[in-house]
């Protein structure tokens, strides 16, 4: 069973597009609001409806234990995705299956198996700031029936434990944060939606935050959690697998590392080398296992700078290295680079959308 | 749905229930510090202009007869309930909006109120109802001030038949209770959360001046009058009046509860379902379009 299915899911949204007409009427103060609305959405010819795909023939496969990232720009259909598999909205077409609950038959499973957090900060609506974490744990069990005991396995593994009987009001942001995460382990979910959760939250805490989930909630607690965001460094450090989004429809997913390979073979080796006489260079751009090779020219006197592409710089840089050394060349500095998320995002949205 | 959760959500709503009911309460408080002596004047006054105004004519038309030709019990039967009735056609509408539109939180970091409560699992039902209870407090405040108004006045309700005139009233609320729910429901199917909704608008402009909340129907044109009767406060007003003022009993006022019965099956059920129909449709179409 997955921890997360979707099913040709798509969700869609009507927009009214209000070509020069004079809109200031249609307010919600204004008495006649309700009417101009209705006028300008069914008789008005200036007004044209268009239908937003938000999110577009989505099919994925998550499976359990896992901490996938969401990753797209602003307006990709992230949030509109996790709030369809939080039941706050209806998909348009398709389902979902959280934990094995169809999100549109079986709603009433879905607020039980999944914790919906969107930013780390909102958890602030289940708190009291007056009260403390193990009152605010408390309260949570007696109202949806938990046994009381999870209440110390879900600061343990929030790392609130010596806080537990501190008031909320005094907590820093990066304690509120896993605080909200403790809601949820006490519910025991396995399925963490979380909606830009950094989002205004320092990089030293972002890093506290994302180990926390991945040793406490993914390791220890075996939960998913799949949060999104639109910055490829969190992306690339922190998620075990990646789904890349863009204009609603998923178009490359797989594990960071496997993903950049997968798309982007081709790694680049750059070469400052002092003294480097030509039959070598020459003899460098013959190496087997080289896809180009690129003499960018002098750097100062007596120094070149030389950029050779790879599928397998394993390989080529010992070849390379051995051949500048025996030539008398002398390496001044050495370079290898990665693509990164950003490259294979540029890369797969030019090619698959152009 | 097994035991277990059936009692989960009870727990959720009942404690949801009066957590919303105490903030708004709380809140409340302000009212009746500073609005509820001048909300008390103004009623008291309103009440008087009506009623010397009464006086003026009291008893001149033979149509006070029927209802024990007392203009002003009359009046005051009519402006009680008209409270209630008036209230109940807003209740639903104004507590949705204010829940769809409310946030829930605390330290600056927010839900809204839609959210917290789906991703809660608490009934909407929660937030909604403690809106409309904690409104009709107000409502029964008004209605008191009326009826001592009244009492100053020389209201009669001694020999009144206080069984049936519950029943019809009763019967009359739900019914319009019916139609405030239809309205509320006009947010998420018509689009109605801008601007006057206009079920509510319309039967609101009827009831002032067809329902007989002033005067009794019956002084109306015939053709007017077939208006009176398709509105549910029409039947419960006379039902009241005539129960608590001639001390009507349930055989001579059966075809008006019957009528009154037959409109809160129709309404209430309607009401109800279209609700449920226009809550879910926030997850369909949303605030966006």
């Amino acid at each position: 069973m997955y921890a997360i299915e979707t099913i040709g899911l798509t969700r869609t949204y009507l927009r009214y597009n209000y070509k020069g007409t004079h809109v200031s009427m249609d307010r919600d103060d204004n008495p006649g609001g309700l009417l101009l609305s209705l006028y300008n959405r069914y008789f008005n010819r200036n007004v044209e409806k268009e239908e937003i795909v938000a999110v577009d023939d989505v099919n994925l496969k998550i499976p359990q234990g896992e901490l996938v990232c969401l990753l797209g720009p602003n307006g990709s259909g992230k949030t509109t995705l996790l709030r369809v598999l939080a039941t706050l909205l209806k998909p348009t077409r398709g389902t979902a299956y959280i934990m094995g609950h169809d999100i549109l038959k079986e709603e009433d499973d879905i607020w039980r198996h999944a914790t919906y957090i969107a930013g780390l900060l909102t958890g602030g609506a289940w708190m009291d700031a007056r009260l403390t974490p193990r009152q605010i744990l408390l309260i949570q069990a007696k109202l949806y029936g938990f046994p009381p005991e999870r209440i110390d396995d879900a600061l343990k593994l929030s790392e609130l434990e010596d806080v537990a009987d501190t008031r909320v009001a005094t907590f820093s942001t990066g304690m509120l944060a896993r605080l909200s995460a403790a809601i949820g382990l006490l519910r025991d979910s396995p399925v963490y939606l979380l909606d830009e959760p950094m989002s205004g939250i320092s990089k030293e805490v972002t890093q506290e935050l994302y180990t926390h989930m991945k040793e406490n909630i993914v390791r220890k607690a075996k939960a998913t959690i799949l949060f999104a965001t639109h910055n490829l460094i969190e992306a690339e450090r922190y998620a075990d697998r990646v789904i890349l989004m863009h204009r609603g429809k998923v178009i490359a997913q797989g594990k960071p590392e496997e993903l950049i390979m997968s798309i982007y073979k081709e790694q680049s080796i750059e070469f400052e080398v002092l003294n480097c006489p030509p039959d070598v260079v020459k003899s460098l751009e013959g190496l087997s296992g080289i896809l180009k090779f690129v003499d960018l020219g002098k750097v100062d006197e007596e120094t070149i700078r030389l950029v050779m592409y790879t599928e397998d710089p394993r390989k080529v840089l010992p070849k390379a290295i051995s051949t500048i050394v025996e030539g008398s060349g002398e390496i001044k500095h050495v370079k290898v680079n990665k693509p990164t998320l950003e490259d294979i995002f540029i890369r797969v949205v030019r090619e698959k959308l152009g | 749905m097994n035991i277990d959760r059936i009692r989960t959500k009870i727990s959720l709503f009942t404690a949801n229930f009066f957590k919303f009911l105490l903030f708004n309460l709380f809140m409340r408080y302000y009212w009746i510090e500073w609005m509820l002596p001048f909300h008390v004047t103004n009623l008291m006054l309103g009440a008087s202009t009506w009623l010397f105004f009464g006086k003026s004519f009291e008893g001149t038309n033979p149509i006070y007869q029927q209802y024990g030709a007392d203009f002003i019990s009359f009046l005051i039967l009519g402006l009680m309930l008209n409270s209630l009735f008036s209230y109940t056609l807003d209740a639903f509408r104004i507590a949705t909006l204010f829940t769809l539109r409310g946030r829930v939180g605390s330290m600056g970091q927010h839900l809204s109120m839609y959210d917290y409560v789906r991703l809660s699992g608490v009934p909407f039902s929660a937030p909604i109802l403690a809106f409309v209870v904690d409104g009709y407090i107000e409502q029964f405040i008004t209605m008191l001030v009326y009826l001592c108004v009244g009492l100053l006045f020389g209201l009669k309700i001694s020999g009144g038949n206080y069984a049936v005139a519950l029943l019809g009233v009763c019967i009359g609320w739900l019914a319009v209770i019916g139609i405030g729910l239809i309205s509320a429901s006009m947010i998420m199917i018509i689009g109605a959360w801008k601007g006057i909704e206009p079920i509510r608008w319309l039967v609101g402009v009827l009831t002032g001046l067809v329902s007989g909340i002033y005067f009794p129907f019956e002084v109306l044109p015939e053709g007017i009058q077939v208006v009176s009767r398709i509105l549910p406060q029409t039947y419960a007003l006379r039902v009241a009046r005539l129960a608590l003022l001639q001390g009507l009993g349930l055989s001579d006022l059966e075809t008006d509860l019957g009528v009154l019965m037959l409109m809160a099956l129709i309404l209430f059920p309607l009401g109800v379902a279209l609700y449920k129909h226009s809550i879910n449709l926030l997850r369909v179409k949303t605030f966006v379009e």
